[in-house]
């Protein structure tokens, strides 16, 4: 029971798990100088730990389970990468206990570990996400499974000679009343397939990298033996792991060769996404069932709406702040004459909007249809004194007055 | 003679021992409920469709008049800025005496996948210009754009000059087709036409996996690991789940505004070019005559230095400054050296401009 312990690795599973580890590479069950070929899925510390945490999960499902999940599994894969290590500092011990070439001994047990990484994705894969992104294929699986002339298996991946056998298959003209959905099928698995093409380019590509990494990292050891430069921990080799597999993916990703690969992996990838729309769609039409092509639509109308209003707020504020406009200069004006001239008034309201704030807050109460009515005939009014003051340019004087009134307009919240 | 001397006692033994970390590192995340983050007190003052304009309180007796608007990018979230007490450049801009306001876009909906550039530089940014403008009382204001704010405040500075006093970017691409653009080249060939078609907007998971794909052993993989070192102790979880929780807080991207900042800024480098156009405007740097601080950062693996760099070349103003942070991307907002530097740089200059 994991509860009685205090940390999960007080469990006496888990060191007997350790012993048993312990006792194998210390050589009692010959697994040393055989990496790849006894690794053995029972005593690996990768499942010591995946058997602990099976038992420690229940008590620790939180909102961190995330991070959880994540920690666990790069440990793994930690742990994985430094079990086959640990086998191979113990050969290069036993080597040099027998005066065997260090250097020589490495590559041949990189190459061990070469075949080993090959066959076993558990190490590090992080294009999972490719993965997730493949949702409407299984939705499309399902539609092909319970079509007549197609099976889900269509979508598995094939040999070259059943690829050839594929194509043609999916060259059958359509014909008879369903052949426009039969059609639309036969483009869908040909853009699966082109997918599925890329997708696997990709990973042969990712496997590619990784054994480069390898490569890499074997040389750095040696140059490390040749330099004199020691490896302490296991923690050491997993970052120089780390590093040589950075060092070789950043140098392939700004080649031209990633950018189209990646490109084409994408792109094959939406079009089979964009073809199983339209079959979903064709399938909801013929349900009466909403489809995302109708939703957009309404989402488009409903946005052209949202500009619309923005834009009729816009100018009733522009309207409103007009009205307070001339409705403060009114008494300003009156006061004005017997007082300041009317100008500098009129600078000061555009220079600092805050002050209009206040004038609209003043006036905000007696908004009626009536003022409506009067802004008309003062726009009016104003539009007629405009051309008035355009056909008297020789004044400097209207000149003037036309200014400020323009600027007064011109103000915007 | 053989360098590599561990022996099988010393292998498992530090295999115990991270053993024995990992578990108190599980049962201290397992202990951690709630991750805080953004410290620093604000108020909601203005609200449109997602966005929310936040006024932050003063922490100091005197302000600086002009008030500066920090423009966030659509990726992620704003709280990076104030992540938490001590690692907070808004923090650090209050104390200088700052008075911060901050626009949230917020995380869009599926009914949002129409909004453009146009909407966001000359809609809602406008919009919250013009609201600080009246509240302060002033004829034109302070921007400081974050990472893609940074481009949006640009575009915004070259067409709404009569409104911006001094603007500041914060690790801002400028030029997208430098060599060391590893976002850039990556999507160079993608047609992004289709991708909006298929997916209208572009859900956050998509991003992140792309951000994390520039570095993937580093991290998704080495960092995990590493993090079993700091476990024992909860602050420094803590630290890393307030910054984990922020880099996987990613908003979809709005379709449209996808479309057009990938295809003008990524692929046709259009900034630098002077070809972006935001509705019905051409965006001219050149018309930038306010005064200008840059502030890029020297070890960013998303926007290189010479991205952030090229916009002295582009701009027209006489008042240009530039500033190398010692970092990265991220941590010019939230390493203890950005906390010491960026805040009192950027009130620096300020002051000596408003």
């Amino acid at each position: 029971m994991a509860n009685q312990y205090k940390t999960p690795f007080d469990n006496l599973d888990w060191s007997d798990i350790q012993k048993q580890f312990m006792d194998a590479v210390m050589g009692k069950k010959e697994t040393f100088g055989m990496p790849g070929n006894n690794f053995s899925s029972n005593t690996s510390w990768a499942d010591a730990m995946d058997f602990w945490w099976r038992a420690f999960k229940p008590e620790s499902v939180s909102a961190n389970e995330n991070v959880f999940n994540k920690m666990l599994e790069q440990c793994r894969s930690y742990y994985l990468l430094s079990q086959q290590f640990s086998e191979i500092y113990q050969a290069m011990q036993k080597a040099q206990q027998g005066s065997e070439d260090i250097v020589q001994f490495l590559n041949e047990q990189f190459q061990n570990l070469e075949s080993l990484f090959a066959e076993n994705n558990q190490i590090f894969n992080w294009t999972n996400f490719i993965d997730q992104c493949e949702q409407p294929a299984d939705l499309l699986k399902s539609f092909m499974s319970s079509a007549p002339l197609y099976t889900g298996d269509v979508f598995n991946e094939l040999s070259p000679e059943l690829k050839k056998v594929r194509e043609q298959f999916l060259s059958v003209p359509g014909v008879g009343y369903s052949r426009e959905t039969q059609e639309k099928m036969q483009e869908a698995l040909r853009l699966w397939a082109s997918y599925q093409d890329n997708y696997q380019e990709f990973h042969s590509v990712m496997a590619r990298l990784n054994h480069d990494a390898l490569g890499l990292m074997r040389k750095r050891l040696i140059q490390m033996h040749k330099e004199g430069e020691s490896v302490e921990s296991m923690r050491q080799i997993y970052n120089i792991w780390v590093d040589s597999n950075e060092k070789v993916y950043g140098e392939f990703v700004f080649t031209e060769e990633y950018a189209e690969l990646n490109a084409r992996l994408v792109n094959s990838l939406m079009a089979f996404k964009n073809k199983s729309h339209e079959i979903t769609e064709d399938y909801l039409r013929t349900m009466n069932l909403p489809t995302s092509s109708s939703i957009e639509a309404l989402e488009r109308r409903q946005y052209e709406l949202r500009k619309q209003v923005r834009m009729l707020e816009a100018e009733m504020k522009a309207v409103k702040s007009e009205l307070t406009q001339k409705t403060s200069a009114q008494p300003e004006q009156q006061q004005a004459k017997s007082s300041k001239p009317a100008k500098s008034q009129k600078t000061r309201a555009r220079k600092k909007p805050a002050r209009k704030r206040k004038s609209k807050a003043k006036t905000s109460e007696v908004k009626s249809s009536s003022q409506v009515v009067d802004f008309k005939k003062s726009r009016l009014e104003k539009e007629k004194k405009k051309k008035a003051e355009a056909a008297d340019k020789a004044t400097s004087k209207s000149d003037n007055k036309k200014d400020a009134s323009a600027g007064m307009i011109e103000i915007k919240f | 003679m053989n360098n590599f001397q561990m022996n099988p006692v010393d292998i498992v033994s530090e295999i115990n021992e991270f053993n024995a970390k990992l578990a108190q590192g599980l049962k201290t995340l397992s202990e951690i409920e709630d991750i805080d983050v953004g410290v620093s007190e604000k108020e909601p003052v203005y609200k449109e469709d997602n966005l929310v304009l936040y006024h932050f309180k003063p922490r100091t007796k005197k302000q600086n008049a002009v008030p500066l608007l920090i423009v966030y990018a659509l990726v992620n979230r704003p709280y990076m800025a104030d992540l938490q007490d001590g690692r907070s450049m808004i923090q650090g801009l209050l104390d200088e005496g700052l008075d911060v306001y901050l626009i949230d876009w917020g995380y869009p909906q599926s009914v949002d996948k129409y909004l453009t550039l146009d909407d966001y530089i000359n809609g809602y940014i406008d919009r919250c210009v013009d609201f600080i403008r009246e509240a302060s009382n002033q004829e034109k204001i302070n921007l400081l754009g974050i990472c893609q704010g940074g481009c949006f405040s640009l575009c915004y500075s070259a067409l709404h000059q009569d409104k911006v006093k001094n603007l500041i970017t914060t690790v801002t691409p400028v030029d997208f087709h430098t060599k060391d653009d590893l976002l850039s080249h990556m999507v160079q060939q993608i047609d992004i036409d289709q991708v909006v078609d298929t997916m209208g907007n572009i859900p956050g998971e998509m991003l992140n996996w792309t951000f994390l794909t520039l570095k993937p052993y580093t991290l998704m993989g080495q960092k995990y690991v590493d993090l079993v070192d700091i476990l024992d102790d909860k602050n420094k979880a803590l630290n890393f789940m307030r910054m984990e929780k922020w880099i996987f807080d990613s908003p979809d991207q709005v379709g449209e505004t996808y479309r057009q900042f990938i295809k003008q800024f990524y692929q046709e480098n259009g900034l630098v070019k002077g070809t972006v156009k935001i509705g019905e405007q051409t965006v001219d740097l050149e018309n930038i005559k306010n005064p200008v601080l840059n502030i890029y950062a020297k070890d960013d693996h998303l926007v290189p230095p010479d991205s952030s760099r090229a916009l002295e070349g582009c701009v027209g103003t006489s008042d240009y400054q530039s500033l190398e942070f010692p970092g990265g991307h991220i941590g010019i907002y939230v390493s203890g050296k950005a906390q010491k530097m960026i805040p009192p740089a950027v009130g620096q200059w300020l002051t000596e401009r408003s």
